[in-house]
């Protein structure tokens, strides 16, 4: 009924392409097992798609996703502490708002570093990105071989560029919804 | 929890805010002032300012996207193995066919019964094949399904598929016109709102035309250049290969050059700029106002044209979004709704009328079948709690939700 060309499911692709990544890695820290994590976010990402569901805004589909996936993690340790694979200890902080809290965090902090760097091309993302490892503009304009007008121009287009990128997340509204293929 | 989150969501924004150096003493005042809530903020916070760019890029790279869409979407579609036998099969079939002939029943009772109320209620209809042709003589003619399939001489053209098609790649056309064609002349196609149309120009190229479009073009091209003219409006252009004879289209005082390849180009006059996305192929962007620019596009890169200041920049899209409505669909990412309901009200030529200005900014993603009548367009959007619609007569008033 739902085929990979509708759509709705390329609404749900962007979703997927934004968090899968940093779901992965947030998943990794709980399991320590990347392939277990990459599988246990691919099963989350199918129970937010098969559920048919308007949600407010994007923040709410990640928290969502987040908390599927924590209790997936957890429920695997704890699956493995019986086979005696992980001490009862690893569970108890794992399982703590604390550490859910760090991951979190860290995850989205980075997520939303990796989207902003990506969304520059070519010369804007060296210069942006020379810039973020501590490097003046003249020794950028050396490494690179420009002038430092270019320098200047890309490095104000690039803030430009990212912040109106960060703007557009905050108000977004998702309508994941199958209406018109039931 | 949710609450939290939340919390987590906006700290998140702050540390990257600082550590791309973007911050305002405000934010940073914000972020110092979590760090010292506790050590754990404090430890969260150093962990993250002291970390590489580039290892969290490196980091980012070890997962293959493209591995877990496929590996989700095997999980979304297994394979499935039927072994069922023959009597099976007349058991089930036999315990199915009351419930089915009941429910195939109720089914078409009850379309009946909706369509005859839709009728009466739903004056406001989807677009459909709609538009006008003045020739290069003066001659006008209106184009929609109505009208059969016919040969216009004076221009050389086929009108096909119903009344969906101009098509002037025939082989007569160029018979007819063999003795005019030592100078170029155009013809004018426009749709009007709630009108879409195709065209198949002399090279063989196909252009589709959204609503409220308005596209000039040579009925025959000519030796050197093919030029042609989006006045307003929307196109997607699939070009006919020809290295020796490139591809110009002029909108305002834009110019995008072609070999062979296939774009959109989107020129709605209110709203300022002139967006091309290229699906395949490569485009060259000039502008007449900005001699500097000439910038070459790569496919899946749109182009912002500002018409005011002559500037472009560029960002990476996904094609899908900006190509579905020559497929039948709205498809829409992180748009405004002001965007939006612009295309709506074209494409059931209907007028807006806000209550709150400020409900235009609100970004949504979603999609829809354009086919649909105007309602259920309005009330997929309605869902999301945020806004309201009310229709009258011609009219769609807009109400922001608190």
């Amino acid at each position: 009924m739902i085929t990979l060309k509708d759509g709705t499911k390329l609404v749900f692709k962007e979703l997927f392409e934004t968090y899968y990544t940093a779901a992965c890695l947030f998943s990794n820290r709980y399991l320590n097992d990347i392939e277990l994590s990459k599988d246990i976010v691919q099963d989350s990402f199918l129970g937010i798609w098969q559920v048919d569901k308007t949600y407010e805004d994007i923040n709410y589909i990640k928290t969502h996703l987040f908390q599927i996936i924590k209790s997936k993690a957890l429920n695997e340790l704890k699956h493995q502490k019986v086979v005696n694979k992980v001490h009862g200890e690893i569970i108890n902080q794992k399982e703590s708002d604390n550490f859910f809290k760090t991951i979190y965090i860290e995850q989205e902090t980075k997520r939303l570093i990796v989207d902003a760097v990506n969304s520059l091309h070519g010369l804007s993302k060296e210069i942006c990105l020379l810039s973020l490892q501590g490097y003046k503009n003249p020794e950028i304009a050396e490494s690179l071989n420009c002038s430092l007008d270019t320098v200047k121009y890309h490095k104000k287009d690039a803030y430009k560029k990212m912040r109106a990128q960060l703007k557009g997340f905050a108000y977004m509204t998702i309508i994941l919804s199958n209406i018109f293929f039931n | 929890m949710n609450n939290n989150s939340q919390k987590y969501n906006q700290i998140s924004e702050l540390i990257y805010k600082v550590k791309l150096g973007k911050a305002s003493d405000a934010e940073f005042s914000k972020v110092e002032a979590w760090t010292l809530q506790s050590d754990e903020n404090k430890r969260i916070y150093d962990e993250l300012i002291s970390l590489n760019i580039e290892d969290i890029l490196q980091e980012n790279e070890s997962i293959d996207l493209l591995e877990g869409w496929d590996a989700l979407n095997k999980k979304l579609y297994p394979k499935k193995k039927f072994k069922v036998k023959y009597l099976d099969i007349l058991r089930y079939a036999a315990v199915l066919l009351l419930p089915i002939s009941l429910a195939v029943y109720l089914f078409v009772n009850y379309a009946y019964h909706a369509n005859e109320q839709l009728s009466v209620v739903n004056k406001i209809k989807p677009g459909d094949f709609k538009a006008v042709l003045y020739t290069s003589n003066g001659r006008v003619y209106t184009l929609d399904k109505q009208v059969e399939d016919k040969f216009i001489e004076s221009e050389g053209v086929h009108i096909t598929e119903s009344g969906k098609l101009l098509d002037y790649s025939k082989i007569d056309s160029l018979v007819e016109l063999e003795d005019v064609a030592e100078e170029v002349s155009y013809s004018v196609i426009k749709t009007p709102r709630g009108g879409e149309y195709n065209v198949v120009l002399s090279d063989g190229t196909k252009v589709t035309l959204n609503a409220e479009s308005e596209f000039k073009y040579p009925i025959k091209f000519g030796e050197k250049y093919r030029e042609v003219y989006l006045l307003g409006g929307e196109a997607f252009f699939e070009v006919a290969h020809n290295a020796s004879n490139p591809f110009i289209v002029y909108s305002g005082d834009m110019k995008t050059k072609v070999l062979g390849t296939s774009f959109n180009v989107r020129a709605y006059k209110n709203e300022g700029v002139i967006s091309t996305t290229l699906v395949e192929g490569k485009v060259q962007i000039e502008s007449d106002n900005n001699k500097s620019l000439k910038m070459i596009m790569s496919p899946n890169q749109q182009s912002i044209y500002s018409i005011s200041d002559a500037t472009v920049s560029v960002r990476k899209v996904n094609v899908n979004h900006h190509i579905a409505w020559k497929d039948g669909r709205f498809v829409f990412y992180k748009k405004t709704l002001g965007t939006i309901l612009d295309d709506i009200s074209r494409w059931y030529d209907v007028k807006l009328f806000y209550q709150n200005g400020d409900v235009q900014d609100m970004l949504f993603t979603g999609n829809m079948n354009k086919y649909e009548n105007i309602e259920t367009a309005l009330n997929m959007l309605e869902k999301t709690n945020k806004v309201k619609f009310n229709i009258k007569n011609n009219t769609v008033l807009v109400i922001k939700k608190y």
